[in-house]
């Protein structure tokens, strides 16, 4: 069972081959290329690395997102895409969870950040427990203050995740010796990750289609109310 | 290369309009578009992340659909071609990610369309043969071509400011018809005395094929605050019959004019503004009287959708003109 693992939630993407028996390729960049443009050749540079054609690939994995709405989308849209040829199966999974796995055997919390903007991050709380990883809530978008206070009673807390390059140090100044951050090379949510949890999602059943698949937003869009500068008239009044 | 048996799936997500085609040796076997218009219209207009999110969730149904209308298999394709822009980018992306991926899984080639030649090739369905003098008028767009050839396109004219549609959008907008305000203009409009309101006709005598429209919107206000001013009601049907009939009049002249001046008596109109019932009368009516053939495609084949993309396609496909794994969309793409 070959699974094919992306992950575009973050400014970062990456794509993973992985069996039940290993790992068997990852490829990762992290520059300002944008997904739609380099998605697609990092898939194809792997798959030729192993000697393996797209249809050697039996289910499609995808980070779900929370993140960037047009990265996840983008990750989103490839990988229905690629179930979609064939109706192979689709197993999404939680980007937040993708980049807490990468930090195994931590023994205290593991708490994501992905920038969400307007001073918000995307974030839930994890924990290594007899080496599984247990989630602690649920993700969601909350101000950086607010997780300040929620975490500031924690003894031991790592961070990782894209938020880290606009919040370590008010992270590092508020919470002191109690915050732990990633190193560089697993900061980010890998697909590789993404392809683990999916393997054993897909040993539950717990699959999708390229119908049914999408990622998880969390937030609503954005949306202006209508502008007030086209209402010039009230048409009751003139309306003959 | 065999140019028989040529057959293109066709996607089409650059606006609001979520839309899949096949086309097999340049003739249509199915176009399927699934308009959000009805979850745009609570907000007033086309909100971009709300119609990314849409497409995401329709795509693979519109496609399954066209596909299986076509009565084909997607192992039967040829190509799998999208709308690479102009557009909003968060919808393009969707389209081309999908069409992309698609196209791999597949082991297929990759066509990426320009959205305003597919609306240009929505006239090769409709049997017109290049060369013809094309205008395109739609809510983004608004523009005087040269076809040459079926993939060879010299731009004659464009708006400088609104589009059309943008224009007929902001008057209906102005007098309260809501969203979208074209068709409910132009159905208003039929009731209404086109000589009772004064528009001017911006830029008609100058000798260029380009537009203005933008001051259209205020000279609606002006009339309006006018009639407000004299303590008068004014009529909204009147109203709307003589801008449209001011902006039919424009499109017109400038477009009969390429005609004669180009030597080319064959005109083909395109894109959402030309479903307008009088600008299709009165385009008929000039042609007619001076022997200029004219092409309009049906009014499904003129507002967005897939079917134009896959026409555009099937000659790109026959010109050997492909995109590789790196495609982008790109929102602002020129003709």
């Amino acid at each position: 069972m070959n699974i094919l693992a992306i992950d575009t939630s973050t400014i970062a993407a990456s794509v993973a081959v992985i069996s039940e028996e290993k790992l068997l390729a990852e490829a990762y960049t992290d520059l300002k290329l944008k997904h739609s443009e380099k998605l697609l050749p990092l898939v194809d540079h792997i798959l030729c690395d192993l000697r393996m054609n797209i249809d050697d690939i039996d289910a499609f994995a995808a980070g779900s997102g929370p993140g960037s709405f047009t990265g996840i989308r983008i990750g989103a849209a490839s990988i229905k895409a690629f179930a979609h040829a064939n109706n192979k199966p689709v197993i999404g999974i939680s980007s937040l969870e993708a980049c807490a796995f990468g930090q195994a055997y931590f023994p205290g919390h593991i708490c994501p950040i992905f920038d969400a903007q307007r001073d918000e991050v995307y974030t839930a709380l994890f924990k290594f427990e007899e080496s599984c990883l247990t989630r602690l809530s649920e993700d969601s978008a909350v101000s950086i203050d607010k997780l300040i206070q929620f975490l500031k009673d924690k003894e031991s807390i790592l961070f990782c995740g894209d938020g880290l390059y606009k919040f370590k140090s008010f992270l590092s100044e508020t919470l002191g010796q109690s915050a732990y951050f990633a190193n560089k090379i697993t900061s980010m949510p890998r697909a590789s990750s993404v392809g683990c949890l999916a393997l054993s999602k897909l040993a539950k059943g717990e699959i999708s289609d390229y119908k049914s698949f999408l990622p998880d937003y969390i937030r609503k869009p954005q949306i202006d109310q209508p502008k007030k500068r086209y209402e010039y008239i009230n048409t009751k009044s003139v309306v003959k | 290369m065999d140019d028989k048996n040529v057959i293109i799936l066709a996607i089409e997500t650059s606006c609001d309009e979520t839309s899949a085609a096949v086309i097999k040796d340049g003739e249509l076997l199915s176009n399927e578009v699934f308009s959000q218009i009805n979850i745009h219209t609570n907000y007033g207009g086309v909100v971009p992340e709300v119609a990314s999110r849409n497409h995401l969730v329709k795509l693979p149904q519109v496609i399954d659909e066209a596909v299986r209308k076509a009565k084909i298999s997607l192992n039967d394709l040829s190509a799998v071609a999208v709308t690479k822009g102009p557009g909003l980018i968060g919808a393009l992306l969707v389209g081309v990610s999908y069409a992309k991926s698609l196209a791999y899984a597949l082991n297929k080639k990759i066509i990426g369309v320009n959205h305003l030649m597919g609306h240009i090739s929505a006239n090769f369905l409709a049997g017109a043969q290049p060369p013809f003098i094309c205008l395109i008028a739609s809510g983004g767009h608004t523009l005087i071509v040269k076809v040459i050839s079926h993939t060879q396109y010299q731009v004659l004219g464009s708006t400088r400011d609104d589009a059309a549609g943008e224009a007929f959008d902001k008057v209906a907008r102005v007098i309260g018809l809501g969203y979208p305000g074209g068709p409910k203009l132009d159905k208003l409009a039929d009731e209404g005395n086109e000589n009772a309101y004064e528009f001017t006709r911006a830029m008609i005598k100058e000798d260029n094929y380009d537009f203005s429209f933008s001051g259209l919107k205020s000279a609606a206000l002006n009339h309006i605050n006018k009639a407000k001013m004299k303590n008068e009601a004014i009529n909204k049907a009147d109203l709307c019959a003589s801008f449209r009939k001011c902006v039919c009049d424009i499109l017109i002249m400038k477009t009969m004019r390429a005609a004669k001046d180009c030597n080319i008596n064959s005109i083909a109109i395109c894109g959402g503004v030309t479903a307008n019932s009088l600008l299709r009368k009165n385009f008929k009516a000039e042609c007619d009287k001076n022997a200029i053939m004219l092409t309009m495609p049906d009014a499904f084949l003129c507002t967005d959708n897939a079917g134009m993309i896959a026409s555009c396609a099937y000659y790109k496909y026959l010109n050997n003109e492909f995109e590789d794994i790196y495609m982008n969309a790109s929102p602002s793409q020129r003709l």
